[in-house]
Protein backbone atom coordinates (compact mmCIF):
# COMPACT_ATOMS: atom_id res chain seq x y z
CA UNK A 1 0.00 0.00 0.00
CA UNK A 2 1.11 3.52 -0.71
CA UNK A 3 0.36 4.67 2.84
CA UNK A 4 2.79 2.20 4.33
CA UNK A 5 5.62 3.22 2.04
CA UNK A 6 5.19 6.88 2.97
CA UNK A 7 4.97 6.18 6.69
CA UNK A 8 8.16 4.09 6.44
CA UNK A 9 10.03 7.33 5.70
CA UNK A 10 8.93 8.63 9.10
CA UNK A 11 6.19 10.94 7.78
CA UNK A 12 2.96 10.24 9.69
CA UNK A 13 -0.01 9.51 7.44
CA UNK A 14 -3.70 9.56 8.29
CA UNK A 15 -5.71 7.29 6.00
CA UNK A 16 -9.21 8.71 5.51
CA UNK A 17 -11.14 5.69 4.29
CA UNK A 18 -14.50 4.00 4.41
CA UNK A 19 -13.36 0.37 4.21
CA UNK A 20 -11.33 0.41 7.41
CA UNK A 21 -10.83 -3.41 7.57
CA UNK A 22 -8.83 -3.23 4.33
CA UNK A 23 -6.76 -0.40 5.70
CA UNK A 24 -6.14 -2.39 8.90
CA UNK A 25 -5.14 -5.54 7.02
CA UNK A 26 -2.89 -3.38 4.85
CA UNK A 27 -0.98 -2.35 7.96
CA UNK A 28 -1.98 1.33 8.14
CA UNK A 29 -1.42 2.90 11.57
CA UNK A 30 -3.66 5.99 11.70
CA UNK A 31 -7.08 5.40 10.16
CA UNK A 32 -9.97 7.88 10.07
CA UNK A 33 -13.39 6.61 9.01
CA UNK A 34 -14.79 8.57 6.07
CA UNK A 35 -18.42 9.23 5.13
CA UNK A 36 -18.64 6.64 2.37
CA UNK A 37 -16.95 4.98 -0.58
CA UNK A 38 -18.07 7.32 -3.41
CA UNK A 39 -18.33 10.27 -0.98
CA UNK A 40 -15.41 10.14 1.44
CA UNK A 41 -15.49 13.70 2.76
CA UNK A 42 -19.20 14.45 3.25
CA UNK A 43 -22.76 13.16 3.06
CA UNK A 44 -24.00 13.98 -0.45
CA UNK A 45 -27.61 14.13 0.74
CA UNK A 46 -26.87 16.90 3.20
CA UNK A 47 -27.27 20.56 2.18
CA UNK A 48 -24.23 22.28 0.65
CA UNK A 49 -23.78 24.27 3.88
CA UNK A 50 -23.77 21.10 5.99
CA UNK A 51 -21.39 19.37 3.58
CA UNK A 52 -19.02 22.32 3.80
CA UNK A 53 -18.99 21.94 7.58
CA UNK A 54 -18.54 18.15 7.30
CA UNK A 55 -15.52 18.59 5.02
CA UNK A 56 -14.02 21.07 7.44
CA UNK A 57 -14.65 18.88 10.46
CA UNK A 58 -13.26 15.70 8.93
CA UNK A 59 -10.09 17.53 7.85
CA UNK A 60 -9.79 19.13 11.28
CA UNK A 61 -10.17 15.65 12.75
CA UNK A 62 -7.51 14.34 10.35
CA UNK A 63 -5.08 16.94 11.71
CA UNK A 64 -5.99 15.92 15.26
CA UNK A 65 -5.30 12.25 14.40
CA UNK A 66 -1.90 13.25 12.99
CA UNK A 67 -1.14 14.89 16.36
CA UNK A 68 -2.26 11.82 18.35
CA UNK A 69 0.33 9.54 19.88
CA UNK A 70 -0.75 5.93 19.26
CA UNK A 71 0.77 2.64 20.35
CA UNK A 72 -0.95 0.38 17.82
CA UNK A 73 -3.06 0.59 14.64
CA UNK A 74 -5.99 2.81 15.57
CA UNK A 75 -9.29 3.61 13.85
CA UNK A 76 -10.75 7.04 14.64
CA UNK A 77 -14.31 8.18 13.88
CA UNK A 78 -14.94 11.46 12.13
CA UNK B 1 8.93 -38.19 -24.95
CA UNK B 2 9.44 -34.59 -23.83
CA UNK B 3 12.86 -33.32 -22.86
CA UNK B 4 13.77 -31.97 -19.46
CA UNK B 5 16.96 -30.24 -18.32
CA UNK B 6 17.97 -30.09 -14.68
CA UNK B 7 20.10 -27.61 -12.73
CA UNK B 8 22.04 -28.63 -9.61
CA UNK B 9 24.77 -27.05 -7.48
CA UNK B 10 28.22 -28.53 -7.02
CA UNK B 11 27.19 -30.49 -3.95
CA UNK B 12 24.09 -32.20 -5.31
CA UNK B 13 25.81 -32.51 -8.69
CA UNK B 14 28.42 -34.62 -6.85
CA UNK B 15 31.42 -32.52 -7.86
CA UNK B 16 32.33 -31.63 -4.31
CA UNK B 17 31.53 -29.55 -1.26
CA UNK B 18 32.45 -26.00 -0.32
CA UNK B 19 35.87 -26.42 -1.99
CA UNK B 20 34.11 -26.69 -5.36
CA UNK B 21 31.65 -23.84 -4.80
CA UNK B 22 33.60 -21.68 -7.26
CA UNK B 23 33.29 -24.07 -10.20
CA UNK B 24 31.90 -22.67 -13.44
CA UNK B 25 28.81 -24.20 -15.10
CA UNK B 26 29.26 -27.67 -16.61
CA UNK B 27 26.93 -29.59 -18.86
CA UNK B 28 26.51 -33.34 -18.41
CA UNK B 29 24.48 -35.70 -20.51
CA UNK B 30 21.74 -37.58 -18.74
CA UNK B 31 20.52 -37.36 -15.14
CA UNK B 32 22.92 -36.99 -12.21
CA UNK B 33 22.35 -36.98 -8.44
CA UNK B 34 18.78 -36.07 -7.49
CA UNK B 35 17.96 -35.87 -11.20
CA UNK B 36 18.28 -39.67 -11.27
CA UNK B 37 15.66 -40.02 -8.56
CA UNK B 38 13.46 -37.55 -10.38
CA UNK B 39 13.87 -39.37 -13.69
CA UNK B 40 12.15 -42.45 -12.27
CA UNK B 41 9.14 -40.35 -11.28
CA UNK B 42 8.65 -38.43 -14.51
CA UNK B 43 5.92 -39.59 -16.85
CA UNK B 44 6.29 -38.61 -20.46
CA UNK B 45 9.56 -36.75 -19.89
CA UNK B 46 13.23 -37.60 -19.94
CA UNK B 47 16.05 -35.69 -18.27
CA UNK B 48 18.46 -35.36 -21.17
CA UNK B 49 21.04 -33.12 -19.50
CA UNK B 50 22.13 -31.89 -16.10
CA UNK B 51 23.81 -28.52 -15.62
CA UNK B 52 25.98 -28.15 -12.55
CA UNK B 53 27.36 -24.86 -11.23
CA UNK B 54 29.08 -23.88 -8.00
CA UNK B 55 26.91 -21.75 -5.70
CA UNK B 56 29.60 -19.12 -5.17
CA UNK B 57 30.30 -18.89 -8.89
CA UNK B 58 26.63 -18.23 -9.61
CA UNK B 59 26.41 -15.68 -6.78
CA UNK B 60 29.59 -13.77 -7.67
CA UNK B 61 29.70 -14.12 -11.47
CA UNK B 62 25.98 -14.29 -12.15
CA UNK B 63 26.03 -12.82 -15.64
CA UNK B 64 29.04 -14.88 -16.70
CA UNK B 65 27.39 -18.04 -15.36
CA UNK B 66 24.12 -17.29 -17.15
CA UNK B 67 25.98 -16.54 -20.39
CA UNK B 68 27.77 -19.89 -20.13
CA UNK B 69 24.47 -21.68 -19.47
CA UNK B 70 22.94 -19.93 -22.47
CA UNK B 71 25.77 -21.24 -24.65
CA UNK B 72 24.98 -24.76 -23.45
CA UNK B 73 21.22 -24.47 -23.87
CA UNK B 74 21.05 -22.57 -27.16
CA UNK B 75 21.75 -25.72 -29.15
CA UNK B 76 19.54 -28.02 -27.05
CA UNK B 77 15.83 -28.64 -27.35
CA UNK B 78 13.87 -28.97 -24.14
CA UNK B 79 10.31 -28.60 -22.86
CA UNK B 80 10.83 -28.08 -19.15
CA UNK B 81 13.58 -26.82 -16.87
CA UNK B 82 13.94 -28.02 -13.27
CA UNK B 83 16.30 -26.78 -10.54
CA UNK B 84 17.06 -27.96 -7.02
CA UNK B 85 15.40 -28.72 -4.62
CA UNK B 86 17.33 -26.07 -2.69
CA UNK B 87 15.73 -26.60 0.77
CA UNK B 88 16.89 -23.83 3.11
CA UNK B 89 20.24 -23.26 1.38
CA UNK B 90 20.27 -19.53 0.64
CA UNK B 91 22.91 -19.41 -2.08
CA UNK B 92 21.52 -22.51 -3.81
CA UNK B 93 17.98 -21.13 -3.60
CA UNK B 94 19.01 -17.81 -5.16
CA UNK B 95 20.95 -19.68 -7.84
CA UNK B 96 17.95 -21.90 -8.70
CA UNK B 97 15.67 -18.84 -8.86
CA UNK B 98 18.17 -16.89 -10.96
CA UNK B 99 18.61 -19.71 -13.47
CA UNK B 100 14.88 -20.52 -13.66
CA UNK B 101 14.03 -16.87 -14.30
CA UNK B 102 16.71 -16.62 -16.97
CA UNK B 103 15.71 -19.84 -18.74
CA UNK B 104 12.03 -19.01 -18.67
CA UNK B 105 12.58 -15.56 -20.17
CA UNK B 106 15.10 -16.64 -22.80
CA UNK B 107 13.55 -19.93 -23.98
CA UNK B 108 9.87 -19.41 -23.06
CA UNK B 109 9.91 -22.78 -21.33
CA UNK B 110 8.37 -23.36 -17.88
CA UNK B 111 10.89 -23.54 -15.05
CA UNK B 112 10.23 -25.14 -11.69
CA UNK B 113 12.26 -25.22 -8.51
CA UNK B 114 11.65 -26.11 -4.87
CA UNK B 115 12.70 -24.32 -1.69
CA UNK B 116 11.85 -23.99 1.93
CA UNK B 117 9.53 -21.10 2.84
CA UNK B 118 12.35 -19.30 4.68
CA UNK B 119 14.84 -19.54 1.81
CA UNK B 120 15.59 -15.94 0.71
CA UNK B 121 15.28 -17.16 -2.89
CA UNK B 122 11.52 -17.50 -2.37
CA UNK B 123 10.86 -13.78 -2.00
CA UNK B 124 13.42 -12.93 -4.66
CA UNK B 125 12.00 -15.18 -7.39
CA UNK B 126 8.47 -16.30 -6.49
CA UNK B 127 7.06 -13.93 -9.10
CA UNK B 128 9.38 -15.20 -11.81
CA UNK B 129 8.94 -18.98 -11.75
CA UNK B 130 7.16 -21.82 -9.99
CA UNK B 131 8.77 -22.41 -6.59
CA UNK B 132 7.31 -25.44 -4.86
CA UNK B 133 7.30 -25.41 -1.09
CA UNK B 134 9.99 -27.79 0.14
CA UNK B 135 11.58 -29.03 3.34
CA UNK B 136 14.41 -27.45 5.25
CA UNK B 137 17.24 -29.88 4.46
CA UNK B 138 18.25 -32.77 2.23
CA UNK B 139 16.40 -35.23 4.48
CA UNK B 140 13.26 -33.82 2.82
CA UNK B 141 14.48 -34.95 -0.61
CA UNK B 142 12.23 -38.02 -0.42
CA UNK B 143 9.19 -35.79 -0.08
CA UNK B 144 10.24 -32.87 -2.26
CA UNK B 145 11.26 -34.88 -5.33
CA UNK B 146 7.89 -36.65 -5.76
CA UNK B 147 6.18 -33.25 -5.33
CA UNK B 148 8.39 -31.76 -8.00
CA UNK B 149 7.81 -34.76 -10.27
CA UNK B 150 4.02 -34.58 -9.87
CA UNK B 151 4.01 -30.89 -10.77
CA UNK B 152 6.46 -31.43 -13.65
CA UNK B 153 4.26 -34.24 -14.98
CA UNK B 154 1.29 -31.90 -15.11
CA UNK B 155 3.26 -29.41 -17.19
CA UNK B 156 4.74 -32.12 -19.43
CA UNK B 157 1.33 -33.59 -20.10
CA UNK B 158 -0.40 -30.25 -20.62
CA UNK B 159 -2.72 -30.66 -17.63
CA UNK B 160 -4.24 -27.43 -16.35
CA UNK B 161 -2.47 -26.02 -13.30
CA UNK B 162 -4.50 -24.87 -10.34
CA UNK B 163 -3.78 -21.97 -8.03
CA UNK B 164 -0.72 -21.71 -5.80
CA UNK B 165 -2.27 -23.19 -2.66
CA UNK B 166 -3.77 -26.16 -4.51
CA UNK B 167 -0.54 -26.97 -6.33
CA UNK B 168 1.83 -26.26 -3.45
CA UNK B 169 3.88 -23.48 -5.01
CA UNK B 170 4.43 -19.99 -3.62
CA UNK B 171 1.92 -17.50 -4.95
CA UNK B 172 3.32 -15.57 -7.90
CA UNK B 173 1.02 -12.63 -7.24
CA UNK B 174 -1.06 -13.42 -10.31
CA UNK B 175 -4.85 -13.57 -10.27
CA UNK B 176 -6.33 -15.55 -13.12
CA UNK B 177 -9.81 -16.81 -13.77
CA UNK B 178 -10.00 -20.58 -14.10
CA UNK B 179 -12.99 -22.69 -15.00
CA UNK B 180 -13.29 -25.79 -12.88
CA UNK B 181 -16.30 -27.79 -14.08
CA UNK B 182 -15.85 -30.43 -11.42
CA UNK B 183 -15.87 -27.88 -8.60
CA UNK B 184 -18.84 -26.34 -6.87
CA UNK B 185 -19.63 -22.98 -8.39
CA UNK B 186 -18.67 -19.76 -6.70
CA UNK B 187 -22.13 -19.15 -5.19
CA UNK B 188 -22.08 -22.58 -3.56
CA UNK B 189 -18.58 -22.10 -2.22
CA UNK B 190 -19.39 -18.62 -0.92
CA UNK B 191 -22.54 -19.98 0.76
CA UNK B 192 -20.57 -22.80 2.42
CA UNK B 193 -17.98 -20.33 3.63
CA UNK B 194 -20.61 -17.95 4.97
CA UNK B 195 -22.39 -20.75 6.83
CA UNK B 196 -19.10 -21.78 8.43
CA UNK B 197 -18.39 -18.20 9.40
CA UNK B 198 -21.85 -17.76 10.94
CA UNK B 199 -21.43 -20.97 12.93
CA UNK B 200 -18.02 -19.85 14.12
CA UNK B 201 -16.35 -22.76 12.34
CA UNK B 202 -12.95 -22.43 10.71
CA UNK B 203 -12.87 -21.69 6.99
CA UNK B 204 -10.18 -20.88 4.47
CA UNK B 205 -10.36 -17.81 2.23
CA UNK B 206 -9.72 -18.48 -1.45
CA UNK B 207 -8.11 -15.08 -1.87
CA UNK B 208 -5.97 -14.62 1.22
CA UNK B 209 -4.33 -11.24 1.67
CA UNK B 210 -0.63 -11.25 2.39
CA UNK B 211 -0.46 -9.71 5.84
CA UNK B 212 2.39 -7.27 5.63
CA UNK B 213 4.95 -6.58 8.29
CA UNK B 214 3.81 -3.72 10.52
CA UNK B 215 5.33 -0.35 9.71
CA UNK B 216 6.80 1.50 12.70
CA UNK B 217 4.29 4.12 13.81
CA UNK B 218 5.57 7.54 12.79
CA UNK B 219 5.78 10.13 15.56
CA UNK B 220 2.73 12.40 15.79
CA UNK B 221 2.92 16.06 14.87
CA UNK B 222 3.59 18.40 17.77
CA UNK B 223 1.52 21.21 16.34
CA UNK B 224 -0.57 20.90 13.19
CA UNK B 225 -0.63 24.70 13.08
CA UNK B 226 3.08 24.64 12.27
CA UNK B 227 3.06 21.47 10.14
CA UNK B 228 3.56 21.19 6.40
CA UNK B 229 0.84 18.91 5.04
CA UNK B 230 0.30 17.19 1.68
CA UNK B 231 -2.88 15.59 0.37
CA UNK B 232 -2.84 12.34 -1.63
CA UNK B 233 -5.86 10.48 -2.95
CA UNK B 234 -6.53 7.12 -4.56
CA UNK B 235 -10.13 8.02 -5.36
CA UNK B 236 -9.26 8.92 -8.95
CA UNK B 237 -9.99 12.66 -9.05
CA UNK B 238 -8.34 14.21 -12.13
CA UNK B 239 -8.68 17.40 -14.19
CA UNK B 240 -11.55 17.11 -16.69
CA UNK B 241 -10.45 15.01 -19.66
CA UNK B 242 -7.94 13.00 -17.59
CA UNK B 243 -4.80 14.54 -19.17
CA UNK B 244 -2.47 11.95 -17.60
CA UNK B 245 -4.67 9.09 -18.74
CA UNK B 246 -4.78 7.53 -15.27
CA UNK B 247 -6.22 4.04 -15.70
CA UNK B 248 -9.65 3.31 -14.22
CA UNK B 249 -8.32 0.06 -12.75
CA UNK B 250 -4.89 -1.48 -12.11
CA UNK B 251 -3.39 2.01 -12.32
CA UNK B 252 0.29 2.40 -13.05
CA UNK B 253 0.32 6.21 -13.08
CA UNK B 254 -0.52 9.08 -10.78
CA UNK B 255 -1.16 12.76 -11.44
CA UNK B 256 0.42 15.74 -9.69
CA UNK B 257 -1.99 18.65 -9.80
CA UNK B 258 -1.24 22.21 -8.80
CA UNK B 259 -3.27 23.85 -6.04
CA UNK B 260 -1.48 27.16 -6.33
CA UNK B 261 -3.89 30.07 -6.34
CA UNK B 262 -6.86 27.77 -5.80
CA UNK B 263 -9.23 28.13 -2.87
CA UNK B 264 -11.55 25.31 -3.87
CA UNK B 265 -12.11 22.67 -6.56
CA UNK B 266 -15.06 23.41 -8.81
CA UNK B 267 -17.50 21.06 -10.48
CA UNK B 268 -16.95 20.82 -14.22
CA UNK B 269 -13.19 21.31 -13.92
CA UNK B 270 -12.58 17.90 -12.33
CA UNK B 271 -13.88 14.39 -12.80
CA UNK B 272 -13.33 11.03 -11.17
CA UNK B 273 -12.06 8.10 -13.22
CA UNK B 274 -11.93 5.40 -10.53
CA UNK B 275 -13.50 2.29 -12.08
CA UNK B 276 -14.81 0.88 -8.82
CA UNK B 277 -17.54 3.25 -7.63
CA UNK B 278 -20.35 5.55 -8.76
CA UNK B 279 -18.88 8.83 -10.03
CA UNK B 280 -21.97 10.99 -9.70
CA UNK B 281 -21.12 12.54 -6.29
CA UNK B 282 -17.49 13.20 -7.13
CA UNK B 283 -18.33 14.71 -10.51
CA UNK B 284 -21.06 16.89 -8.98
CA UNK B 285 -18.68 18.12 -6.27
CA UNK B 286 -14.97 17.27 -6.54
CA UNK B 287 -14.48 18.47 -2.96
CA UNK B 288 -16.33 15.39 -1.73
CA UNK B 289 -13.04 13.68 -2.68
CA UNK B 290 -10.45 16.43 -2.26
CA UNK B 291 -11.76 18.96 0.30
CA UNK B 292 -9.56 21.87 -0.73
CA UNK B 293 -11.86 24.58 0.66
CA UNK B 294 -11.69 22.97 4.11
CA UNK B 295 -7.89 22.63 3.95
CA UNK B 296 -7.53 26.27 2.88
CA UNK B 297 -9.81 27.43 5.68
CA UNK B 298 -7.79 25.46 8.24
CA UNK B 299 -4.63 26.98 6.75
CA UNK B 300 -6.08 30.52 7.03
CA UNK B 301 -7.12 29.86 10.62
CA UNK B 302 -3.61 28.71 11.50
CA UNK B 303 -4.77 25.18 12.34
CA UNK B 304 -2.82 23.78 9.38
CA UNK B 305 0.63 25.30 8.93
CA UNK B 306 1.12 24.98 5.19
CA UNK B 307 -0.55 23.03 2.41
CA UNK B 308 1.80 21.48 -0.17
CA UNK B 309 1.05 23.23 -3.50
CA UNK B 310 0.24 20.00 -5.35
CA UNK B 311 -2.07 17.11 -4.67
CA UNK B 312 -1.34 13.62 -5.91
CA UNK B 313 -4.04 11.48 -7.41
CA UNK B 314 -4.31 7.92 -8.67
CA UNK B 315 -6.86 5.13 -8.81
CA UNK B 316 -6.80 2.54 -6.04
CA UNK B 317 -8.79 -0.13 -7.83
CA UNK B 318 -7.21 -3.58 -8.34
CA UNK B 319 -3.88 -1.81 -8.12
CA UNK B 320 -0.93 -4.14 -8.15
CA UNK B 321 1.07 -4.00 -4.93
CA UNK B 322 4.35 -3.34 -6.71
CA UNK B 323 2.88 -0.45 -8.70
CA UNK B 324 1.40 1.04 -5.52
CA UNK B 325 4.80 0.89 -3.85
CA UNK B 326 6.56 2.32 -6.89
CA UNK B 327 4.11 5.23 -7.15
CA UNK B 328 4.59 5.97 -3.45
CA UNK B 329 8.35 6.01 -3.98
CA UNK B 330 7.94 8.40 -6.90
CA UNK B 331 5.83 10.76 -4.77
CA UNK B 332 8.04 10.64 -1.66
CA UNK B 333 10.90 12.78 -3.14
CA UNK B 334 8.40 15.60 -3.90
CA UNK B 335 7.25 15.47 -0.28
CA UNK B 336 10.78 15.45 1.09
CA UNK B 337 11.86 18.27 -1.19
CA UNK B 338 9.09 20.45 0.27
CA UNK B 339 9.88 19.31 3.86
CA UNK B 340 6.42 17.81 4.30
CA UNK B 341 5.72 16.76 7.91
CA UNK B 342 2.53 14.73 7.44
CA UNK B 343 0.15 13.40 4.80
CA UNK B 344 -3.63 13.24 4.64
CA UNK B 345 -4.40 10.26 2.42
CA UNK B 346 -7.93 9.95 1.11
CA UNK B 347 -9.36 6.77 -0.42
CA UNK B 348 -12.70 5.92 -1.97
Amino acid sequence: MMVREIEKTGIPVVHVVSMTPISLSGGVNRILTSYGIPNPMSDPYATPQVQERQRYEIMEKALEVLCTDIQEQTVFDH
Amino acid sequence: MKKVIMYLNQFFGQIGGEDQADCAPQLHEGALGPAQGLQGLLKGGEITHTIICGDNYMAVHTQRALDAIAQMLDSLEFDLFLAGPAFLAGRYGSACGEVCKFVQERYKVSAVTSMNRDNPGVDMFRQDCYILEGGSNAAAMRKDLPKMAAFANKILNGEPLKWAQAEGYFSRGIRRQVLLPEEENVAERAYEMLMKKLKGQPFVSETPMDVPEPVPIAKPLEDAGKARIAFISTAGLVPMGNPDRIQTAAATRFGRYSLEGRESLKAGEWETVHGGYDHSYGNADPQIIMPLDALRKLEREGKLGYLHPYFYSTVGNLTNQLNAERMAHEIIPYLQEDHIDAVIFGSA
